[in-house]
């Protein structure tokens, strides 16, 4: 008697706990990189424009997200609705699959080609740009580098930190880029300097702002975040040219009706989206937005910038896993 | 009936342990990527580097931990040593707190650039080695075995030893020839545990071991899953397989070769055990346990305590101490007290689920079914402990996502998802306390409470209950404990509001919390009430319940 109640236990604790969780009609399920503050700010804008219209967050690491959304198509069942993120390789792999839905945003008509799939198949929604920065009670500006490839040079042993790779997506567009340029003897010096790859931004300013390592490759708009805070991080823009992103913002392919998610994706490319954007220190790829507070403007800091043209893009996607593993051979031999 | 009731109950847990790995399985045998995956895993030059560091790792790991384990359970229980309670409890709360927080904080005592220690003390540790892994592994570890055999030994009838004793034996020779070989079974059972253990922790290793340099199997996982490819990802999954393959021989040997004999208890009330005086090394012992509970827990403490309550990273001076941390994430993020609230949850659920499941397999293999079906399941209950959160995740919503049976009942960002990885994932800890627990009760005092003419509700309340109370009790908090901090697993599994205090803290440490901080406040959040909690327990009911 008490065994067959304690299964019927079982069963029903497996009942109330299926019960956590109901899915509620017209939901949208965005997953993202953004910071949480940009969601903050973005949930009751959104909440205003869409009544009635659910809209769910899930924040994690670009890579993270590939990863879910990769297991996920695994299981035949995608949940994410809009995919927002800075893993650009990904994506192309992604429309190449047959993943994504093709629409045109209209309110991103105006955004330079580069920034947008041929196809449609996704559009830039802001720009990242990747710095360095050094804590200045550790580093005179005499001693702070000047470019990325002075971190491979001996002075800089143990005083350099980057995020992985294998976890941000900004981070591994930065290494591809520098790969290219300066080929992987540079990450080997950088394995002999002792450089900490690990995590995402936030672990990078950290280790910044502790001297753990006093240098850090990392987003401009992680440094702002801290202008009136910590005034002891500065920004360099590296004179061999910074890093260009793109955060991307792509729908995903569905049975169900994709027009609300495209209205979404309107808005969110529309002003008070790109305004968000901005507020979040990223730079808007549309025209005639502000640029971040205390961000020199765009076309000063592109000049120099690593190039993003799609023959890179193309060629990296071709050899994402390549780069990834031969990173990883570097750092832990 | 009771057969009946039970054999359904053994079909519905192997569909649940069998279910997600076979999807996976049948994933990677019809995928057209070429080359395949499977095949490819063995290319990756640096996997005989990873096999042999976890190895060497998992070992040294397992052996500490059983050594220091034992010597505790030893020292608190048949000693007698100042404040055995309170140093008993002290020493388990490792158990309460995530791996994470040990390794944020031991990064902060001893990084080789500007550690704590090292600035202050002019040493030059570096908790990037793999020294510093094991430490950390350790420091966390030791409490599995520590548990098991704090247990073990409570079961132990001191009539056995007082009869060495009688004859004239030494403590010492007491310890070596009667109690020793008594809890051969459950110090192995730990031993097995820390080392598996290890050898799928992620947390620690990505957080210490990477900019170490000390590539693991796990590294290995995570590297090909990030991959972003769905290629990566079947090579994840054919490596999980592999290391599930090489777990499999390792618990074949231990429930077979190796397996070591069990000893039951006949007596229903244990009567109190003698304690060994420790004469004049008393004193030395509490200054070397003091010692050694400064390293391993107050000052990664203060470390997170600082950390918590610096407004600004790295800047020690008391201008700089405030609750800007403890406001943001107490009063400003949302997501704390869901967090904590789906923790307890979550936990809470898996617990209840693995007690009873534990017992109830405990229970069959000892009353029900042929012993012969005990090893199989052993293993297939061991599994999923050993394979690495990110692909037990992984197999999960392949295997149940789209549906629990088929596509009915999708569980993809459900709370129920996180509940069953949880409960499959630790099912394996209150199946070990409680076969132990059951194995010391012996058949006897079944049969004559039946004798007695009582029922199975009646002989379960009346000679079950109180014997195996502590073991059950012991199973809830040795799942529920990690299973409240669980991160890697959650952090693939979790949806939108299904936030839990270990993903939320890893979420705020790598991603979410510029500036940091959070992370420290939140594992303060956790560390202080748990222990409190403990305490309090331990407290009103004299010692009997808490860890």
């Amino acid at each position: 008697m008490s065994l067959r109640g304690t299964i019927l236990g079982l069963f029903f604790l497996l009942f109330i706990a299926s019960g956590c969780h109901s899915e509620k009609k017209n939901s949208i399920w965005i997953y993202t990189s953004l910071y949480k503050d940009t969601i903050a700010d973005l949930t009751p804008r959104l909440a205003k424009a869409f009544p009635g219209v659910e809209i769910n967050w899930f924040q994690a690491g670009s890579e993270e997200i590939a990863a879910k959304v990769n297991a996920e198509l695994l299981s035949g069942a995608i949940q994410a609705d809009i995919l927002i993120s800075s893993d650009r390789f990904w994506y192309e792999e992604m429309a190449t699959q047959g993943r994504l839905h093709p629409y045109a945003i209209q309110n991103a008509s105006e955004i330079a080609p580069e920034f947008k799939h041929p196809a449609n198949f996704y559009s830039t929604l802001s720009i990242p740009v990747m710095i360095i920065t050094y804590n200045s009670d550790a580093l005179s500006v005499e001693k702070a580098p000047k470019n990325f490839k002075d971190l491979a040079l001996p002075a800089f042993a143990n005083l350099v930190s980057s995020g992985s790779p294998l976890s941000s997506g900004t981070t591994f567009a930065t290494m591809a880029a520098l790969q290219t340029r300066y080929g992987w003897e540079y990450f080997e010096q950088l394995k002999k300097n002792k450089i900490i790859m690990e995590g995402g931004n936030s672990a990078v300013i950290r280790r910044v702002q502790d001297k753990e390592r006093p240098i850090g490759i990392v987003l401009l708009e992680n440094v702002l975040r801290f202008k009136d805070s910590d005034a002891r991080l500065k920004v360099v823009f590296p004179e061999d040219g910074v890093v260009i992103h793109n955060n991307i913002l792509a729908i995903t392919k569905k049975a169900s009706d994709r027009k609300q998610v495209e209205q979404v994706a309107e808005w969110l490319f529309g002003q008070e989206g790109q305004e968000a954007m901005v507020r979040s220190f990223m730079y808007s790829p549309k025209k005639g937005f502000q640029v971040p507070v205390g961000a020199p403007p765009l076309e000063q800091i592109t000049g120099k910038a690593f190039p993003f043209d799609r023959a890179f893009l193309e060629s990296v996607t071709q050899k994402r896993n390549e780069l990834k593993e031969k990173f990883t051979q570097i750092m832990y031999q | 009936m009771k057969k009946i009731c039970l054999f359904i109950f053994f079909a519905f847990i192997f569909y649940l342990f069998l279910t997600p790995f076979a999807s996976l399985f049948k994933h990677l045998l019809i995928t057209e990527i070429m080359p395949h995956p499977f095949f490819e895993t063995f290319r990756s030059p640096l996997l005989r580097k990873a096999l042999l560091n976890t190895f060497l790792l998992a070992l040294a790991v397992a052996a500490l931990s059983a050594i220091f384990g034992l010597a505790l359970a030893f020292l608190f229980t048949r000693t007698d040593f100042p404040l055995r309670s309170w140093w008993r409890g002290a020493f388990v709360l490792p158990y309460t707190v995530p791996p994470i927080v040990g390794a944020i904080a031991w990064i902060l005592l001893a990084n080789p650039s500007n550690g704590f220690i090292n600035s202050w003390t002019g040493l030059h540790l570096n908790i990037y080695s793999f020294t510093g892994l094991v430490l950390v592994e350790t420091s966390f570890l030791f409490t599995y075995v520590l548990l098991i055999l704090l247990k073990a030994i409570e079961a132990i009838d001191p009539t056995l030893e007082e009869a060495a004793r009688m004859s004239g034996a030494s403590s010492w020779k007491t310890f070596c020839h009667v109690t020793l070989p008594l809890l051969q079974a459950p110090l192995f059972n730990g031993f097995l545990l820390a080392f598996l253990g290890t050898t799928a922790s992620f947390g620690v290793p990505a957080l210490i071991g990477t900019p170490g340099g000390i590539f693991l199997l796990t590294t290995q996982i995570y590297t090909f899953q990030r991959m972003g490819s769905m290629a990566g990802i079947l090579k994840a999954s054919s490596l999980s397989l592999i290391l599930m393959g090489l777990t499999l021989v390792i618990l074949f040997l231990s429930e077979g070769p190796l397996r070591i004999r069990q000893f039951a208890t006949i007596s229903g009330k244990t009567p109190r055990p003698q304690l060994a005086s420790l004469g004049g090394w008393k004193y030395v012992l509490v200054i070397l346990i003091a010692i050694v509970f400064f390293i391993l827990f107050l000052l990664p403490l203060g470390a997170i305590v600082i950390a918590a309550f610096s407004q600004v990273q790295g800047v020690l001076s008391w201008s700089n101490f405030g609750f800007l941390n403890v406001e943001r994430i107490l009063f400003h993020t949302d997501e704390t007290a869901r967090a904590f609230s789906n923790s307890l949850l979550f936990a809470g659920a898996a617990g209840i689920f693995c007690v009873l499941s534990g017992f109830f397999l405990a229970y069959a293999f000892k009353y029900v079914f042929s012993p012969n079906y005990k090893r199989p399941t052993s293993i297939l209950v061991a599994l999923p402990y050993v394979t690495p959160g990110t692909v037990l995740a992984l197999a999960l919503m392949v295997g149940f996502g789209p549906g629990l049976v088929g596509h009915w009942w999708p569980l993809n960002s459900t709370a129920l998802l996180i509940i069953l990885a949880y409960s499959i994932k630790y099912l394996n800890f209150s199946y070990k306390t409680l076969e132990d627990g059951v194995g010391q009760i012996h058949p006897c005092l079944d049969e004559a409470s039946r004798l007695s003419g009582a029922g199975t509700l009646k002989t379960m309340w009346y000679i079950w209950w109180p014997l195996l109370r502590p073991s059950l009790v012991a199973s809830f908090f040795l799942v529920a404990m990690p299973a409240m901090f669980e991160v890697t697993m959650t952090v693939l599994l979790t949806g939108p509001g299904l936030e839990t205090i270990g993903a939320f803290m890893f979420h705020l440490q790598e991603y979410g919390d510029l500036g940091g901080g959070g992370p420290a406040v939140l594992a303060l959040m956790v560390i202080i009430p748990t222990g409190l909690f403990n305490f309090f327990i331990k407290f009103i009911s004299k010692g009997k319940y808490g860890l």
